[in-house]
């Protein structure tokens, strides 16, 4: 029932823009995979060609060994859930989930099983006699997900479904939506822009840019092992730091050499990418890199401080309220220490480490 | 679509995406090309073929230096300018004073005014020729008490007539304007200490100027157009489109080159005016989403009275003729002449005679209806949803006919259909088609206004379930747009069952319309009768308001 997509080297123009940029994924059965970018970035046309409702300029896509370039979107048995969950209004709850068994032409019986079964799912069934123009957002976007599964789709794609909620409600949605494809094992392509939805739901991501897939792979080694500084940025925050790779290791601001084994012996120029909750700040120490405290903002379960450097850069650093030591207060002097960092090129376009 | 690399595979998929729509804009286009492009052309063409002879500018050039022209193309200008001032001057405040102040029965108010708009210019005409023509109730009443008043006749009447049954264009589009207007910028100008007058003159006015700059177009361009009112209150004050008429009928054994010649300088004047409009807008255009709609003032019971009063009395003028034909239609005749009590001899005389005619009018319009509710469910789609050049090329051609005057409509369409490879003269069809081509604005405008409102991914949802496109539109998006569009297919029926220019054209003697025959009794002196036809296009647009009323949900007849 779940099949294995492959998207082999597909362009997609919009006039002479190149939208999608010999893009090329393999995503598992029953695997949840993210689409992740900033807006613009191709994720969501990506989609829509694997859906049908885009042409495929260049390249194949696959379902298991079938090419579905040719295929009408109609028979593709995908599912769907749209950002703007396009609930049908002229329809009751019910009718709306039916719609897809109808077209079919499913036995009646089964058919009001297989609604039923949908509906408790995702707990719509008291609202099933309702016209959609009545439910909540939370509620219309669980009628847009029982719709598109009780359908038994192939793959389930969804396109930026919970932009449209409150904070709160994302949160518990999108658990609602992890479980529900875990247990029923069906490949789902997901769309967003909001890298800790991303992180939190996916078995893997593609990190989207410009067209192009800039990294794939589990939300934790985006997140440590980041291949270019446009992804240490995206996903997370990270301080760039300009820096001077040289035998003996990486040297930030004539702060002492931090020692690191460089991909090809590099030196020269190279950046630095630091996040916020893998810097220390101590009490100065001579051949440490130094800042002055600035801003310090406190978040509940940690401070966030913003530290001056000696050449006026500012960076964030995190401290969490468990660690034992004191505040730093603001205008203090610092010394800057970091647990983990990575290293790229100049450009930013190539992980060193 | 460019970057055509695998070109069997692309054009596979060509064929899948753009299968039923392709054929559908296929279609169009060739409905367009015979029914719109194809007369248009024709009737260009002839205008430079005087009398079957060979290419010449003969016909321009006895347009421009023959005075009687010269007058009658100065006649029309004169008679739409004052028209659209007066008209403008009226319309406006009427619609500040019905939305902004707490007068009594704005309902009725709004029902006669609209009433006025909808109904037949020439039924205007004829009930001022009524009460203020040579032998009007009114003329005689007030020489019993020996007042004398002018002539109705001419000028006069025809601006008269025009004023009152145009105005509420410009009151209808302000009014709508005015309740969706940001009250914020009102106040932020009292707050800078600009009110009253001059607040109105510096910011409510210059606001709302794209909307009353389109309401003026719509009454000059309905004024230049109509035929009905200057032919029957005109007399010696002949404008273009009677002139057209005429010419038509005296060349009707011949090619109607001179009529085409005519009919080519009115429409350019029609464009002329519209790029003028065009250009204007263009440059004050201003969107406004009523973040606040501006609240009622409630005015002291003194100044509400002269106010109701004085929005109510213009509004029973224009709807006045409407009064007047009801009225007539009951009382006894004698020949021209009514006579004293009330009778239902008019109502017998059209149901012996003229029966045809009121099920013609019905028949047609509601085939019309049908034809344009179709057309407008595919082009509005097609506009909105599949954007593009042909989409563009579609949407102009079917909006052209708008401008167009209803003479000028009926004579391409003769001279089009009226030889091999395509007979339509004397047909159902011919005025059908003429309805359908000229009415269907309304309906599309309002089929595209709905569309816009309705979200693209229900139909990829539907697609996505499994539904083809074909079926997915007529299951979603087409069952969607049914109650917006039909607000606008009410107007273009009310429109199509009162049209007379372009029907006193093309109908032959089986084919003649209500319209058509309140006309023809007019001129026989059959007053009763005219009435009593009259009434019933009354009473029908009538009947079609309050269906409009319920399927809009109160809209507004513009809005």
């Amino acid at each position: 029932m779940s099949k294995r997509i492959v998207i082999d080297h597909t362009d997609k123009y919009y006039g002479k823009v190149k939208a999608i940029d010999d893009v090329s994924l393999e995503i598992n059965p029953g695997e949840f995979f993210t689409l992740l970018g900033p807006s613009g970035c191709g994720k969501t046309t990506l989609l829509r060609m694997i859906a049908g409702f885009n042409t495929i300029e260049r390249g194949e896509i696959r379902f298991d060994d079938q090419v579905i370039n040719n295929v009408p979107s109609y028979r593709r048995n995908i599912g769907m859930v749209f950002q703007s969950y396009a609930i049908f209004p002229h329809m009751t709850v019910e009718q709306n989930v039916a719609y897809g068994l109808k077209a079919r032409k499913i036995p009646k019986d089964e058919m009001k099983k297989r609604v039923e079964w949908a509906m408790d799912m995702t707990k719509i069934t008291p609202y099933r006699d309702r016209q959609p123009q009545k439910l909540s957002g939370g509620q219309q976007q669980r009628v847009a997900l029982a719709r598109a599964m009780v359908i038994n789709p192939d793959l389930l794609l969804m396109d930026e479904p919970l932009s449209n909620l409150d904070a709160k409600l994302r949160v518990e949605m999108r658990t609602g939506i992890r479980e529900l494809q875990r247990e029923m094992g069906i490949t789902t392509i997901y769309v967003t822009h909001d890298q800790e939805e991303a992180l939190a739901v996916s078995d893997r991501i593609a990190v989207m840019n410009m067209g192009v897939v800039e990294q794939v792979g589990m939300p934790y080694d985006i997140y440590a092992h980041p291949v270019n500084a446009f992804v240490a940025n995206f996903i997370g925050t990270s301080n760039f730091l300009e820096a001077e790779a040289t035998a003996e290791g990486v040297r930030v601001m004539g702060a002492a050499p931090i020692p690191a084994k460089l991909k090809d012996d590099r030196t020269g120029k190279v950046q630095v990418a630091v996040r916020p909750e893998h810097i220390t700040l101590n009490a100065p120490q001579p051949g440490k890199l130094e800042g002055e405290i600035k801003i310090f903002t406190f978040l509940g379960d940690y401070i966030n401080y913003e530290v001056q450097l000696a050449n006026g850069q500012v960076i964030q650093a995190n401290q969490y309220l468990n660690q034992k030591t004191g505040f730093h207060q603001k205008g203090e002097k610092v010394s800057i220490e970091f647990s983990t960092m990575n290293v790229f090129d100049a450009e930013g376009k190539e992980a060193l480490l | 679509m460019i970057g055509n690399k695998s070109g069997r595979t692309r054009q596979k998929k060509v064929r899948h995406e753009f299968g039923f729509w392709s054929i559908v804009v296929i279609v169009l286009l060739v409905l367009a090309a015979i029914f719109i492009v194809y007369p248009f052309a024709k009737l260009f063409y002839q205008s430079f073929f005087p009398k079957g002879g060979a290419f010449s500018l003969s016909n321009y050039a006895k347009f421009f230096s023959k005075k009687y022209y010269m007058v009658g193309l100065r006649n029309s200008m004169l008679i739409c300018v004052c028209t659209t001032i007066l008209g403008t001057l009226i319309g406006i405040p009427m619609a500040y004073i019905s939305t902004r102040f707490n007068i009594w029965g704005k309902r009725i108010i709004n029902m006669a005014v609209v009433l006025s708009m909808l109904s037949p210019p020439f039924i205007g005409a004829y009930s001022w020729i009524l009460l203020l023509g040579r032998a009007g109730f009114i003329t005689k009443l007030l020489e019993k008490i020996g007042i004398e008043i002018g002539s109705i006749y001419g000028f006069q009447g025809i601006l008269l007539v025009f004023t009152l049954k145009l105005f509420p264009y410009v009151y209808m589009y302000v009014s709508t304007a005015l309740k969706n207007f940001d009250s914020s910028l009102e106040e932020a100008s009292e707050s800078l200490g600009v009110h009253g007058f001059k607040r109105i003159w510096h910011v409510t006015l210059p606001v709302i100027m794209p909307t009353i700059l389109s309401a003026a177009l719509i009454v000059f361009m309905t004024s230049l157009a109509d035929f009905g009112t200057p032919m029957l209150i005109g007399e010696g004050f002949k404008t273009l489109p009677v002139m057209i008429y005429e010419r038509y009928l005296s060349e009707v054994s011949s090619n109607a080159s001179f009529a085409s010649t005519l009919s080519v300088i009115i429409v350019s004047c029609s464009l002329l005016v519209l790029a003028i409009q065009k250009i204007i807008i263009a440059r004050k255009n201003y969107t406004m989403s009523a973040m606040r709609p501006p609240e009622v003032v409630k005015l002291s019971t003194g100044k509400r009275i002269l106010a109701t009063f004085a929005v109510g009395f213009v509004a029973l003028l224009a709807v006045l003729p409407q009064i007047t034909v009801v009225v007539t239609s009951f009382l006894k005749t004698n020949g021209p002449l009514f006579v004293k009590g009330f009778s239902l001899d008019s109502y017998r005389a059209i149901i012996g005679k003229l029966s045809t005619n009121i099920r013609n009018t019905f028949t047609f319009s509601v085939i019309a209806i049908i034809i344009m509710m179709i057309l407008g469910l595919l082009l509005a789609y097609i506009i909105v949803r599949r954007r593009g050049k042909i989409a563009n090329l579609l949407d102009t051609l079917v909006m052209f006919p708008y401008v167009i005057p209803g003479s000028v409509l009926g004579i391409s369409l003769i001279l089009a259909f009226n030889q091999k490879p395509i007979i339509l003269t004397g047909t159902v069809l011919i005025l059908v088609v003429s309805y359908t081509i000229r009415k269907l604005p309304f309906t599309l405008r309002s089929s595209i206004a709905t569309l816009y409102q309705i979200d693209p991914a229900i139909e990829e949802a539907s697609i996505s379930l499994g539904v083809p496109p074909m079926k997915t539109f007529a299951k979603t998006t087409a069952i969607l747009m049914l109650p917006g569009m039909l607000s606008g297919a009410v107007l273009s029926f009310i429109a199509t069952i009162n049209e007379l220019s372009s029907t006193i054209i093309l109908y032959s003697g089986k084919t003649g319309t209500i319209s058509v025959a309140i006309y023809t009794e007019i001129f026989k002196d059959g007053y009763g009768t005219a009435a009593a036809l009259a009434t019933i296009l009354t009473v029908s647009t009538v009947i079609a308001l309050i269906i409009f009323d319920k399927v809009s949900g109160g809209k507004s007849v513009v809005g």
